[in-house]
C-alpha cells in the first residue's frame, strides 16, 4: 500500500493537475501512512490539502472530546484542560451520542456525581454525596442540597425545602450547550449551597452558526416519549433569536406505591368495612373472662359455667360468686362475646405490613395502625387503639391524580441576542416551565413516593459590556412539594442581581471585584381561593395569623418569608510564567439568619508544560438557608392518628449553615492528544449539619372543651360531696386521704375512654398530646477523603472510549445516633409526668378555692384554668428540650454509608461508517444504606448498562434505537423507590 | 470494578498510534516556508537556526526534519529551545507558541530588520506584527501572511507563498 503511495505521490509530483485530485481524496488513514520523507517531498500546496483534510476530521472528535472550554472555574471562558478547579464539561453532542435522554441522566457521564434514579426518568443528584446527613430523619435530608445547580448563572434551587429539584427546571438537551461541573468548595465564587461544588448548565446563545430548526423525539416502553424542538436564527451580525420547546411524559413501573419496611403497628385489611373506626378502643375478651382447655368459662367477677361440646352453656354447672344473680353472668357472657367478636374482625384477615412492599393508592387508604392501648397488672394486653396510618382529609386520590405518571413536563424558552459591538454581548431569556412527578416525599409518610408540581416563569438578562458583567434574573410561580397533602403548596419568587468587573493588568493580575444580590420571597397564600380549598388562605401579605380564618393555618409557613442575601466578593487572578495563583473572596449578608458568613478559594495552578498540569485547591463554603429551617409554621394536624396529635414545624430564625473545607490535588495529563487524563484527590471536613428535631411539648385541653371540663368536674364534686355527706364531710374525708380527689379526678377524666395507657397517656382524650420540631444543629463532623479519576480516549477516529471512577470514603465524628421520633417520644413522656402533677395541683387549688375559700365552682375552675390558657388551648406540662448534647456519648469515625465508597462509569463510542454510531455505558453505584425515619434500607451494588445505535441516513437527521438499562435489571437506584428495569426507545434527532 | 480496572489499564497501554498531526502539519509548513523565503546574504551560510520559543511539541518535530532535510544549497538545520531572555537575533526563524505570544512585541523589537522571520501561533497576531502566524480555519490548520511585517523584518517572500497563505494587511 505504502509503495503504491509512494507511487502515486511521485506520479502527483510529475502531473500537478492529476496530483491536486488524488491528494484531496486521501482518507487520514492514508495521510497518517505517509512517511516523513514522503511529507518533506511534497510542496506546500499538497501539505496544506493535507492539513485541511487531517483537520477536518480530527476536529470533530477533538472539539467534542478534547478541547472543550469551561467558564464556571474562573468565570473566564478557558480551555477544560487548564482549568484552575476541579471541572468537567458534557456538550450537548457528547450527551446525544450517548443516549442521554435528560439532563439528569447526563451526570452518569461526569466524575464525582452520584446518579440514582428513583422512577423513570425522576432522579436523586449528588455531588460527592454527604446525603441523608442526619440519619433517622426526614427523607429531605437524602435529596441534593450540597450542590449549587445554575442555568447561565442562575441559580435553580429550591429556596423552600432546601434541595434541588431537576424537574423544575425549564430547559432540556436542545437548549444545553454544555454542562460544566466544578467539584470542591465554590461558595466563593457563587455563594451559598455551592458545598460540594457547582453545576452550571450553559445554554445555546442563538448566534450565526446555529442550525435553524433542530430536536429530537424519542417513544418507548413504559410509555416514555421525549421530545426537543429548537429554532434559531441570526437575523444579522447584531441580533439573533431562538425559541425552545421541551416534553417529557414517563410512566411508572407501576401505578403501586411502595410501602417502607421497618414500621410497626402498620396493619392492612382489604375488607375495611369489617374493620372497627380509627380511634376505637378494641377490648380483647379476656379483660372479661377466660376459657380453659377444660370448657370451663370464667367471667371475672361474675361466675364460672361449663360449655358443652358446642360451647353451650350447661347452667346446671353454673357457679356465681357472691351477691351474683344468672342476669349478671349473661350479660358479662354478651360482653365477652362482643369483645371476643371484635378482637376476631381487628385481628383476622389482617396483614402486619413490615415488610414493606408495593400496594395500590387505594389500599394505602385503608392502612391502620393498631397499637396496645392498655396493660394488665401482668403485662398482657388489655386493649388496642385504631389508628389511621395516613390521614383521611387527604385521600390517596387526591395525593395521588396520576399514580401511574412518573414524569410529565413541558418547557418553552425564548432567546435573544444582542451583540452591537463586539466588545458588548446581551443575552435576554425567558421561559415557563409546567411540571408533575411523583417523587420521594418531603414529609415522613409511610409510602416512598408524592407528587410534586411545579409551574414557574422566568425571565434573564445577562449583560457583557467591555469588562463589566451584569445579570439580572427573577423566577417565580407554584410550587407543591406534596400534592394532595395541605400546607405544601408555595409561591417563591426569587430574584438574583449581580454585577462583575474585570480589571486586567499588564503584568499577569486580573481583578474581579463584584456585588450580588438576592431576594427570594416566599408565600403560601394566594389572594385567589384555591379551587381544591386547602393550601393557600387568604391572608394578606405579611398577614401571619388570624384565628377566624379558618384557612390561616392550612400553609406551611403562614406568612410571607423573605430571604435575602447581599454580597460583596473579590477574586484575584495572578499568571506568572507558568504558575497561576487565585484568591477569591466573598461574605454573604443574609436576613436570616441575620449575620455575615464568609467564603473563600485559593488555587494555585503550575503548567509544568503543554500537556501536563498540576492544581491545588483550598476552599471554604457554605449552605444557604431554606424556609422549612428558618420560616415553618405549619400546624400538622393527626386526628386519628398515632400522638402526638399535632405536631407543628418551628421556625428557626438563627438556623446553622452547613459549612465545608475542602483541599484538593488534582493532575490533568494529555500523554498524547488523544488521551487526556485528569485525577484528583480531595478531603473535606463539614460541619453545622441540621435536622428537625423535638423542640416543644405540652399536653393540651382545647378551649372549645373547655365548659366541658367545668362542667365535669363541678358535677363530679357533687357526686363526691353528696357520697361523702355533703361539702364538709367531703372536707373531713380529704383531711384523712389527701390523694382522694386526685384519684376522683382521674375516674372523672378517664371517663372519656380512650386512655394511651399504654404509652402512658393515661389523662383521657380530654388531654391530648402536642409536639413541635425546629431546625437544630448537631455536632457531625463529617470527614471525606477521596479520589476521583476521568479519562477520555480516542483510541482510533472510529473508536472513543470514556471512563470514570471514583472512590471515597466518608465518616462522621462525634457521632451518635438521633431518632426525631424517639426523641420527640421522650420528650412527650417527660410532658405527661408533669402534665400529670400540674393538673393534680390545679385540682387540688379549684378544690380548695371552692371547699375552703368557699369560692363557686365555676368560678374557681376558669379562674385555676385560665392560667394555663395559651392560644386555643390550655397548655399543661410546658417542655422544652434544650439540645445540649455535650454529655451525650459520641463516636468518632463512624463510617456514613448512604455515600457510597465506588462508582463510576465505562463508555464506549464505535463508528464503523460514517454513517452508523454505536454507544454504550455501564454505570457502576456501589453499596448504601440509608437511615430513614422508619428503619433502615440497604441496596446492593448495581450495575447497569445503556445502548444507543444510531444511522445517519443524511447528514442531517439521526434515527436512533436507544436501550436505557439494556439488561432490564429490577434492582432499586434509590431507597425506597422503584425497580425501573429496562426502557427501550426509538427516535430521531435532526438539525437543519 | 476489576472490569473497570482492567479497561483503564488497556487504555494506558494502548499508546496511540497517531502523532500529534497538528504540530506535525506546523513543522511541515514552517519547513516549507524556508523554500519560499530569501534571508539576506549575510544569513545564507552556516547553520540555519530555528528557536522555539516556549515548550512545544513541533519542535520535536522539527528536530526530525532537521535530521532529514537542509535548507537551500547545504545549510544544516539547528533547533533551540529559547527562552525569553534569549537575544533572538542568531536565529532564521522564531517560532513563537501559543503561551509566549505576549514576547512578540519584544521578539519584534530586537529582530526588526535583521532577517528573521517571526512565526506565531495565536489568532489576530499577524495583523498585529508578526510575519507569518498559524491559525486553523474551520478547523483546518492553515497560516496567515503579512508581507509588511515581512518586509520590515529585512526578507523577501515569493509571490507564491503569498498566493497559498491568508494575506493579512
Amino acid at each position: 500500500m505504502k509503495k503504491i503511495l509512494l507511487l502515486a505521490l511521485t506520479g502527483l509530483l510529475a502531473f500537478n493537475v492529476l496530483a491536486q485530485t488524488n491528494v484531496e481524496n486521501f482518507t487520514r488513514k492514508d495521510i497518517m501512512k505517509l512517511t516523513y520523507d514522503e511529507l518533506l517531498e511534497m510542496p506546500l500546496d499538497q501539505v496544506l490539502k493535507l492539513a485541511a483534510i487531517m483537520g477536518v476530521s480530527s476536529d470533530e472528535l477533538f472539539e467534542m472530546i478534547m478541547n472543550k472550554s469551561v467558564s464556571s472555574a474562573s468565570k473566564k471562558e478557558e480551555s477544560s484542560f487548564t482549568s484552575p478547579l476541579s471541572s468537567t464539561v458534557i456538550t450537548r453532542d457528547e450527551m446525544r451520542t450517548y443516549g442521554i435522554s435528560s439532563i439528569e441522566e447526563a451526570f452518569r457521564l461526569i466524575p464525582g456525581m452520584i446518579v440514582t434514579e428513583k422512577t423513570n426518568g425522576v432522579y436523586d443528584i449528588q455531588m460527592r454525596g454527604l446525603n441523608n446527613i442526619p440519619d433517622n430523619n426526614m427523607f429531605l435530608y437524602s435529596e441534593n442540597n450540597n450542590a449549587l445547580i445554575m442555568v447561565d448563572g442562575r441559580p435553580v434551587q429550591n429556596y423552600a425545602m432546601g434541595a434541588v429539584n431537576f424537574d423544575m427546571i425549564p430547559i432540556d438537551i436542545e437548549d444545553v450547550e454544555r454542562i460544566e461541573v466544578v467539584r470542591g468548595a465554590a461558595s466563593a465564587l457563587y455563594g451559598a449551597n455551592a458545598v460540594s461544588g457547582v453545576i452550571n448548565i450553559i445554554t445555546e446563545k442563538p448566534n450565526e452558526n446555529s442550525k435553524l430548526v433542530s430536536g429530537s423525539f424519542q417513544a418507548g416502553s413504559q410509555n416514555t416519549y421525549v421530545g426537543n424542538l429548537g429554532v434559531r436564527k441570526a437575523f444579522n451580525s447584531k441580533i439573533a433569536a431562538g425559541a425552545t420547546f421541551n416534553f417529557q411524559y414517563r410512566e411508572r413501573p407501576t401505578d403501586k406505591l411502595y410501602v417502607i419496611p421497618g414500621q410497626a403497628g402498620l396493619y392492612y385489611n382489604d375488607n375495611e368495612a369489617l374493620m372497627p373506626a380509627a380511634g376505637e378502643i378494641v377490648k380483647t375478651p379476656y379483660t372479661y373472662g377466660s376459657l380453659d382447655e377444660k370448657g370451663v368459662l370464667t367471667l371475672n367477677g361474675v361466675g364460672s359455667v361449663q360449655l358443652d361440646a358446642d360451647k353451650n352453656p350447661v347452667l346446671s354447672s353454673l357457679t356465681l360468686e357472691e351477691g351474683k344473680t344468672a342476669d349478671d353472668f349473661k350479660s358479662a357472657l354478651n360482653n365477652f362475646m362482643l369483645s371476643y367478636l371484635q378482637h376476631q374482625t381487628i385481628f383476622s384477615g389482617l396483614t402486619e405490613v413490615f415488610e414493606g412492599g408495593y400496594y395500590s393508592v387505594d389500599q394505602i387508604d385503608h392502612f391502620k395502625q393498631i397499637y396496645p392501648n392498655e396493660y394488665d397488672a401482668n403485662g398482657n394486653i388489655v386493649s388496642y387503639r385504631l389508628f389511621d396510618a395516613k390521614e383521611p382529609e387527604t385521600p390517596g386520590s387526591q395525593m395521588f391524580p396520576h399514580p401511574e405518571i412518573a414524569r410529565r413536563n413541558i418547557g418553552i424558552n425564548a432567546y435573544l441576542r444582542y451583540t452591537p459591538i463586539e466588545q458588548v454581548a446581551i443575552n435576554f431569556t425567558a421561559g415557563y416551565q409546567n411540571s408533575y412527578v411523583n417523587t420521594t416525599p418531603v414529609g415522613d409518610d409511610f409510602f416512598s413516593f408524592n407528587g410534586r408540581t411545579s409551574k414557574t416563569a422566568y425571565a434573564a438578562v445577562d449583560a457583557s459590556i467591555y469588562g463589566l458583567k451584569l445579570l439580572a434574573n427573577y423566577c417565580g410561580g407554584p410550587q407543591e412539594y406534596a400534592v394532595g397533602v395541605p400546607g405544601f403548596k408555595v409561591y417563591p419568587k426569587t430574584l438574583n442581581l449581580s454585577a462583575e468587573y474585570d480589571f486586567n493588568f499588564d503584568f499577569g493580575l486580573s481583578v474581579r471585584p463584584g456585588i450580588s444580590y438576592q431576594n427570594v420571597l416566599t408565600e403560601d397564600y394566594s389572594p385567589i381561593r384555591d379551587s381544591v380549598g386547602y393550601g393557600w388562605s387568604y391572608a394578606d401579605p405579611g398577614y401571619r395569623y388570624d384565628e377566624n380564618d379558618p384557612n390561616h393555618l392550612s400553609g406551611f409557613f403562614n406568612y410571607t418569608c423573605k430571604m435575602t442575601t447581599f454580597a460583596p466578593s473579590i477574586r484575584l487572578d495572578y499568571k506568572v510564567g507558568d504558575f497561576r495563583f487565585i484568591a477569591a473572596f466573598r461574605e454573604d449578608k443574609t436576613n436570616i439568619p441575620d449575620k455575615w458568613t464568609p467564603s473563600w478559594q485559593l488555587a494555585a495552578n503550575y503548567n509544568i508544560n503543554e500537556n501536563n498540569f498540576v492544581r491545588v485547591v483550598y476552599g471554604r463554603a457554605n449552605r444557604g438557608t431554606n424556609m422549612v429551617s428558618c420560616g415553618s409554621n405549619f400546624d400538622w394536624t393527626r386526628t386519628n392518628m398515632v400522638y402526638p396529635y399535632k405536631l407543628h414545624f418551628a421556625a428557626n430564625e438563627d438556623p446553622a449553615l452547613v459549612k465545608i473545607d475542602n483541599f484538593e490535588v488534582g493532575y490533568r495529563t494529555k500523554p498524547s492528544d488523544k488521551l487526556l487524563i485528569d485525577a484528583e484527590v480531595f478531603y473535606s471536613i463539614s460541619s453545622d449539619f441540621g435536622a428537625l428535631m423535638a423542640n416543644t411539648a405540652a399536653m393540651q385541653i382545647n378551649k372549645a372543651n373547655a365548659a366541658n371540663i367545668a362542667a365535669t368536674m363541678a358535677s363530679g364534686l357533687k357526686i363526691y360531696e353528696d357520697l361523702y355527706g355533703g361539702k364538709e364531710g367531703l372536707v373531713a374525708a380529704v383531711a384523712q386521704n389527701p390523694n382522694l380527689m386526685k384519684e376522683a379526678l382521674q375516674k372523672m377524666l378517664s371517663g372519656s375512654g380512650d386512655n394511651y395507657q399504654a404509652e402512658g397517656f393515661d389523662m383521657g382524650m380530654i388531654m391530648q398530646p402536642y409536639a413541635s420540631i425546629k431546625y437544630q444543629k448537631l455536632p457531625y463532623k463529617v470527614k471525606q477523603l477521596g479520589v476521583s479519576l476521568n479519562v477520555d480516549y480516542i483510541i482510533s477516529p472510529k473508536l472513543i472510549a470514556k471512563m470514570n471512577a471514583n472512590y471515597q470514603n466518608t465518616t462522621i465524628d462525634n457521632y451518635y445516633e438521633y431518632s426525631q421520633t424517639n426523641d420527640i417520644m421522650a420528650m412527650l413522656t417527660e410532658t405527661k409526668t408533669k402534665a400529670s402533677a400540674e393538673l393534680s395541683q390545679d385540682f387540688a387549688n379549684i378544690f380548695n378555692n371552692y371547699l375552703v375559700g368557699g369560692m363557686d365552682i365555676q368560678t374557681s375552675i376558669s379562674n385555676v384554668l385560665s392560667s394555663r390558657l395559651n392560644g386555643s388551648t390550655y397548655d399543661f406540662g410546658n417542655t422544652a428540650i434544650s439540645h445540649d448534647d455535650s454529655s451525650t456519648p459520641k463516636e468518632n469515625g463512624v463510617k456514613h454509608e448512604a455515600t457510597p465508597t465506588f462508582y463510576g462509569m465505562v463508555g464506549l463510542i464505535y463508528k464503523p461508517i460514517t454513517k452508523l454510531e454505536i454507544s454504550a455505558f455501564a454505570n457502576y453505584i456501589g453499596k448504601r444504606t440509608y437511615k430513614l425515619m422508619y428503619g433502615s434500607t440497604t441496596l446492593n451494588d448495581r450495575c447497569t448498562v445503556n445502548m444507543k445505535v444510531g444511522y445517519k441516513p443524511i447528514q442531517n437527521v439521526e434515527v436512533f434505537v436507544n436501550a436505557h438499562n439494556l439488561f432490564n435489571t429490577k434492582q432499586r437506584e434509590f431507597t425506597c423507590s422503584d425497580e425501573i428495569g429496562g426502557i427501550y426507545t426509538a427516535g430521531v434527532t435532526f438539525n437543519f | 470494578m476489576r472490569r473497570l480496572l482492567l479497561l483503564l489499564v488497556t487504555m494506558l497501554l494502548m499508546r496511540p498510534a497517531l502523532q500529534a498531526q497538528d504540530e506535525k502539519f506546523k513543522a511541515l509548513f514552517l519547513y516549507n516556508f524556508t523554500k519560499h523565503i530569501e534571508w539576506p546574504s549575510e544569513k545564507q551560510g552556516g547553520e540555519f537556526v530555528i528557536g522555539v520559543l516556549g515548550k512545544s511539541p513541533v519542535t520535536k518535530e522539527l528536530q526530525t526534519i532537521a535530521e532529514k532535510r537542509v535548507v537551500g544549497a547545504n545549510q544544516k538545520i539547528e533547533v533551540r529551545e529559547m527562552t525569553p531572555n534569549d537575544n533572538y537575533t542568531d536565529y532564521h526563524i522564531i517560532y513563537i507558541t501559543d503561551k509566549y505570544s505576549d514576547h512578540l512585541d519584544a521578539v519584534i523589537g530586537k529582530t526588526k530588520g535583521r532577517g528573521v522571520l517571526v512565526i506565531t501561533d495565536k489568532e489576530g497576531l499577524a495583523s498585529l506584527a508578526s510575519c507569518i502566524n498559524y491559525v486553523k480555519v474551520d478547523g483546518k490548520q492553515n497560516f496567515e501572511i503579512c508581507r509588511r511585517h515581512v518586509d520590515s523584518q529585512g526578507l523577501k517572500v515569493s509571490a507564491q507563498l503569498m498566493t497559498l497563505g491568508i494575506k493579512v494587511d
